[in-house]
């Protein structure tokens, strides 16, 4: 059997392209792909990265210092391409960066093509030109929202020199950069990635609560120069020794009557920072039913960091992709964790399972449930099977969602464990196609480890590191003197890497770039306003007035509507507008007016069971008097498809 | 020289002695310190002059009074806060506090004065007036005149209507054609005042009232010859050119929804403390676990909001109240229809009994449950365990001008109150303006800025000082925990057992319940200490079921038994009583010291001898 190398990996995506992602080509070229990849070329790819503008390497992770470092060289090599925005600060004042990747050439937003007549005069004058950015449909891709699943950071600097290093090159990224936008940030955490990579005080949560006063503990206690893990004999502790390989720490059941003698507890060795779990910190189900706080922090948004993203959210409404990643699991969450099925659209969720779930299931090499194979008729076959099952939501959909595609929110039971979740927030108050990617499974991702489970896998993947030259992830146990727990002993995994990540190098590499792929296809669906033909006929004229009548073809010519069906239903959204811009003072309108209303268009994809009767094209019609010869502009504006401009010639 | 080190000396006796009030004057029809600091109290201030104010009275009062930044506005306008408190007495945060913040909203202007106003009593009368001086002594105030301070400044320095600016300056897309604040509203003719604009047309619905000063709809079936004309809208221009004028006008989060508790994103837009202005204001309010009571001013309709506790979700316990049915009948009792669960149930009792002596101190207000959705007093209440109120000022002019008492001001009765009670200023009349886009317009038939939401200058004083007795009620209602009485009683040989009283007559707890819910309080303690012998501790044993509500004050209350230390939360209006018991055989001897502390009540002392 071939392994899917990073070098094979690449070819395939080469092809890919060439192909315009075509899932039925896919398969094929894929298999080609592994065989012309192996056969030639480890060569092939050293000078691939050589030819990179900013070389870039998973051998090790680049953590917080050193994906900053990236993100600012590339900022360097690619000024028109790319600029590096601080959106706020962390608890400890580590800036937190967001690279936004766009041509700054193209597009425009509507309030560059409408000039105001008047301008304000008195102190508080009129809001400053927009960003030219919010003009174009968005993608942000978030990593380390939790600093020790330091993977996330990875795939997002992957994604970044993928896009940019295709710049030019391949017809259909260059597209996606010049009419698209997209946000990565890399480091949503960087308190808690800094603290897990540079330090190996591994920690999930930012630093907001940490004691400025009290320095943590650590202490390297066995001075091997590195920060692993500390096991102890505790009667109250919850690991046991595994019997076969003594490395490994076997976690104990809650009530597991183990004795209490041969009991451990397992903590880090280098004392992480105090602080909250951000991804509970946000404003959407914050609260519980009986009025008191569920989520984390003194309030929703309390955390610096939190407030930072919700507010760079705010201000970018053009975002309708988001990627959140997460470890570990290998699959991924889609809304909602605080509610079921029945707080969502139905257009949405078939818009999440049958084409985006589809779609990732595809790239895992998983099977799909037998309803998304043919949504129409497999939803009413399948409704019958569930029905008698104790899952609501599944019957109601017509199909339990698999492992690989699933929702936070316990369906079975109908609870909702999840307070105040980006994920959620994202979905359901700001209208976005959020979804959460629980990267890196290990019996998935590394062939020697397939299928494996429990113990036996743990076992495994001990024996699969010893074998990797070079690479020390999980360390001996040696006996040490612990301030606190007196006689310890310290191994185990390394503080900076963790058994919930991807090892760095090839492995870390073959996720990045399924990653890569998926969300490369989830951009592939972003709504896109055009501007079709605009034809002018001229009714009249009277001296130097003129009248014409003005017809133009509005459309989406992007695979997905501009709007979720969740935000059509909110009377806050701005639906999509076209305007016919001019001089205010030398343009009356006679039929029609300065700008109308088109609501959210409907994509060029057909979303299963949702048909647009209207499609997505509309006619716009005006009839104006012109006094001069000015320039008229016709601009289609959507708050997440982009907006367009196309001059009228008469 | 002499004479100077004399009064020096005597100046130090004066603050050694107990720090006696120092112009204490009784003598009701004389002034008793306004004219040591005098302010204009019939206009309105800007940023700039409130600002000022403020800062002048710090220097004039410093030991009364600091001053400090909480953050900075979006345009980088610093929202200051007044702390006022006696400084000699303590420290600010060490008392228990009301907050006081005025025009969250940017046209609500009114709501400045009214706080302005309190701080300049407070520190004006505080040598001369007994409630002042130990309401300052024992609690502290903290004031924010202006909340929305870009938008405050914007409203009275510029032509606004009554209603604008409302919100911070986040630029929003009010009408949704994807341009964001492009159309506001402009003072077209340069009169200084924002009304209505009227085009001359034959078809148009309106015409002029026969005194020229409004303009009024012409009924369907009356015959009219004269002039016509149609309503264009608002003063402004067609920035845009759609057709509408002043569409999408300034800002568009209102801060008043901005808040965490029970945000929602349809009303509040964005998400919870987006604004600076509002963030900087609850950082600042997190942070201060003394403030027990919380005041907004808002306008108008002359309300009184009150935050409850929420509704019961138990099935109400059978509740009876001896106490009430014996009071008088009393216009003002405002009593809340809504059973609560158990543990609000004193929350409920204080609210009540608040509202109603608010009620009678301002006389014409209404109360009204305050709601939750993102408003600050539903949060401070649900999530700092504060008891919190929006007052709702003025409502111009109905209780003047509503001559036939049905409720509503009619055009007539309006136009009286203009002509005799204002002298005939307050109303734009309407007048022939060239406007550059629409050609020869009418402007006016409309009242001006300063009538509908903000009162007249002439009025604002009235409000300001009736609000202040208000809240210097609150004020002196904030909890004074204290040792009252006790009793020694030998109940064995070499067994005694001393039972004290403590008492906190003040309406308000040391802690609402809702803080106690949220575990957000520190609890009173009452130390114990014994010269000789030993001190019987109680061991844990199940605590007696505790009756809660107001009545409770009139029953007899088991004793609680009380060790070395005792930790209780002491409730409004409320007496306690602690039982320790001692074994010795040298009662003599013996005294039992016994010391209070409260986060929020105060400190006490009693030493007790068994014989």
């Amino acid at each position: 059997m071939f392994v899917c190398s990073d070098q094979t990996l690449y070819f395939c995506r080469r092809l890919n392209r060439i192909y315009q992602l075509d899932a039925m080509c896919m398969k094929n070229v894929w298999k080609r792909g592994i065989l012309l990849g192996a056969a030639c070329l480890p060569l092939w790819v050293g000078d691939m990265q050589a030819a990179r503008k900013v070389p870039i390497s998973f051998e090790k992770y680049h953590g917080y210092t050193g994906s900053v470092t990236y993100l600012k060289a590339v900022q360097q090599a690619y000024p028109g391409l790319t600029q590096l925005k601080e959106i706020g600060k962390s608890a400890q004042g580590r800036p937190i960066y967001v690279l936004v990747i766009t041509n700054q050439k193209t597009g425009t937003t509507l309030d560059r093509e409408k000039k105001l007549s008047y301008e304000r005069k008195l102190e508080v004058p009129n809001p400053p030109m927009t960003d030219l950015d919010l003009g174009k449909s968005g993608h942000l891709l978030t990593g380390a929202t939790h600093g020790n699943e330091m993977t996330g950071t990875e795939v997002c600097l992957y994604f970044i020199d993928q896009l940019l290093s295709a710049y030019g090159e391949d017809k259909a990224i260059t597209d996606l950069v010049d009419t698209k936008v997209f946000y990565v940030c890399p480091a949503n955490n960087p308190d808690g990635l800094y603290n897990t990579v540079e330090l190996g005080a591994t920690q999930r949560s930012n630093s907001m609560y940490q004691d400025t006063a009290r320095a943590p503990q650590r202490k390297d206690l066995n001075k091997d120069g590195l920060f692993a893990q500390v096991r102890y004999k505790d009667p109250k502790g919850m690991y046991r020794v595994d019997s076969v390989d003594a490395r490994v720490m076997v976690r104990l059941d809650r009530d597991s009557n183990y004795p209490a003698d041969q009991r451990y507890s397992v903590i880090s060795e280098a004392e992480p920072d105090k602080g909250i779990d951000i991804n509970r910190n946000f404003p959407e189900a914050w609260w519980r039913k009986d009025l008191m706080p569920g989520g984390t922090g003194e309030f929703a948004t309390s955390a610096p960091e939190v407030h930072a993203l919700c507010e760079f959210v705010i201000t970018h409404p053009n975002i309708i992709m988001v990627n959140e990643y997460h470890t570990m699991g290998g699959h991924v969450y889609r809304p909602m964790g605080s509610a079921g099925d029945d707080q969502m659209q139905p257009r949405d969720v078939a818009v999440y399972d049958y084409i985006m779930g589809k779609k990732y299931l595809e790239l895992m090499g998983e099977e799909m449930p037998e309803a998304w194979k043919n949504p129409q008729q497999g939803t009413e076959a399948g409704k019958d099977a569930l029905a008698a099952s104790r899952n609501k939501y599944a019957a109601a959909r017509g199909y339990e969602l698999p492992y690989e595609w699933k929702v936070p929110y316990d369906e079975k039971a109908d609870k909702g464990p999840y307070y105040g979740l980006f994920l959620d927030w994202l979905y359901k108050q700001c209208g976005m196609y959020s979804i959460v990617t629980e990267l890196w499974n290990p019996a998935h991702d590394v062939p020697e480890l397939k299928g494996l489970e429990g113990n036996e896998l743990q076992r495994a993947i001990l024996a699969y590191l010893d074998k990797q030259p070079g690479q020390k992830l999980y360390l001996d146990w040696q006996s040490a003197k612990h301030p606190e727990h007196g006689d310890v002993e310290v191994g185990g995994w390394l503080g900076n890497v963790g058994r919930n990540n991807a090892y760095p190098g090839k492995v870390l590499e073959s996720i990045c770039e399924r990653q890569w792929q998926f969300d490369l296809f989830r951009s592939q669906l972003m709504p896109q306003m055009a501007i079709g033909e605009v034809t002018v006929k001229k009714q009249g004229s009277s001296g130097s007035t003129t009248i014409l009548e003005i017809t133009a073809e509005v459309s989406n010519e992007g695979k997905l509507p501009t709007g979720l069906q969740k935000t059509e239903q909110m009377a806050f959204n701005r639906g999509d507008v076209v305007w016919l811009a001019g001089p205010t003072d030398k343009l009356t309108f006679i039929s029609g007016s300065a700008w109308e209303k088109l609501g959210n268009l409907s994509g060029t994809m057909a979303i299963p069971g949702f048909k647009d009767p209207k499609g997505n094209k509309r006619t716009v019609r005006w009839v104006v008097a012109v006094e001069g010869h000015e320039k008229l502009k016709v601009v289609a504006s959507s708050l997440k498809g982009g907006t367009v401009m196309k001059e009228v010639n008469y | 020289m002499r004479k100077q080190i004399i009064l020096a000396v005597a100046c130090l006796l004066c603050l050694g002695s107990g720090w006696a009030q120092s112009k204490k004057q009784t003598n009701m029809g004389a002034p008793h310190g306004e004219t040591d600091f005098v302010v204009n109290w019939k206009r309105y201030y800007n940023y700039d002059e409130w600002t000022q104010i403020m800062k002048d009275l710090q220097k004039k009062y410093p030991n009364l009074c600091s001053i400090e930044s909480i953050g900075k506005s979006r345009m980088g306008r610093d929202q200051y806060v007044l702390t006022i408190t006696a400084k000699n007495t303590g420290k600010d945060t060490e008392k228990p506090a009301v907050w006081v913040d005025g025009a969250i909203h940017g046209n609500e202007v009114n709501g400045i004065t009214c706080s302005l106003y309190l701080a300049w009593y407070l520190l004006t009368r505080y040598d001369y007036d007994e409630r002042v001086y130990e309401a300052l002594n024992r609690s502290t105030v903290y004031i924010l005149p202006g909340l929305n301070v870009d938008a405050n400044d914007s409203y009275v320095r510029y032509p606004n209507t009554e209603n604008n600016p409302r919100e911070p300056f986040r630029p929003l897309d009010d009408d949704k054609d994807g341009l964001y604040d492009d159309d506001m509203t402009e003072d077209v003719d340069g009169d200084g005042e924002l009304s209505v604009m009227y085009a001359e047309d034959p078809e148009g619905e309106y015409r002029l009232s026969k005194d020229g000063m409004r303009f009024v709809r012409i009924d369907k079936t009356d015959w009219w010859e004269g002039t016509r004309f149609r309503r264009i809208g608002n003063e402004g221009y067609d920035n845009d050119g759609d057709g509408k004028m002043a569409e999408d006008d300034l800002g568009g989060i209102d801060p008043n929804r901005n808040f965490p508790f029970d945000f929602t994103k349809v009303d509040g837009k964005s998400y919870p403390l987006s604004e600076p202005e509002t963030r900087n204001v609850w950082m600042f309010m997190k942070d201060h676990k003394n403030i027990l009571v919380d005041f907004n001013y808002h306008n108008i309709g002359k309300l009184i909001m009150y935050m409850m506790p929420p509704k019961a979700t138990k099935p109400a316990q059978r509740r009876y109240n001896m106490n009430r049915t014996a009071e008088k009948p009393d216009k003002y009792a405002f009593k809340w229809d809504t059973p609560v669960d158990p543990e609000y149930a004193h929350d409920k009792a204080v609210q009540e009994r608040i509202v109603s002596d608010g009620l009678f101190i301002l006389k014409d207000y209404t109360p009204e449950e305050g709601h939750a959705y993102g408003e600050t007093l539903a949060s401070t209440y649900y999530m700092l365990g504060a008891y919190s109120y929006l007052i709702e000022l003025w409502n111009s002019p109905t209780s003047y001008a509503d001559t036939n008492n049905d409720g509503y001001v009619d055009d007539d009765e309006f136009a009286r109150w203009v002509e005799l009670d204002l002298g005939g200023d307050g109303w734009v009349k309407p007048h022939q303006v060239e406007h550059p886009q629409l050609g020869k317009i009418w402007i006016g038939g409309t009242s001006k800025k300063h009538i509908g939401r903000t009162p007249p200058g002439r009025y604002i004083e009235d409000e300001a000082a009736r609000q202040c007795m208000f809240v210097l009620h609150c004020i002196n209602q904030l909890p004074q925990v204290k040792f009252t009485t006790h009793t020694v009683r030998q109940v064995a040989p070499n067994l005694y057992q001393v039972e004290v009283n403590v008492t906190n007559d003040k309406i308000y707890p040391t802690a609402s319940d809702r803080s106690v819910l949220l575990n957000r309080y520190t609890p009173d303690k009452i130390t114990a200490t014994l010269s000789s012998g030993t001190l019987v501790e109680p061991g844990k044993s199940e605590k007696p079921e505790e009756e809660t509500g107001w009545f409770r004050a009139n029953y007899i209350k088991p004793a609680t038994a009380a060790g070395k230390e005792v930790t209780f939360r002491m409730q409004g209006q409320s007496t306690e009583t602690f039982r320790y018991t001692i074994a010795t055989s040298n009662p003599k001897g013996t005294t039992l010291r016994l010391s209070l502390n409260s986060a929020n009540g105060g400190k006490d002392e009693v030493t007790i001898k068994l014989q």
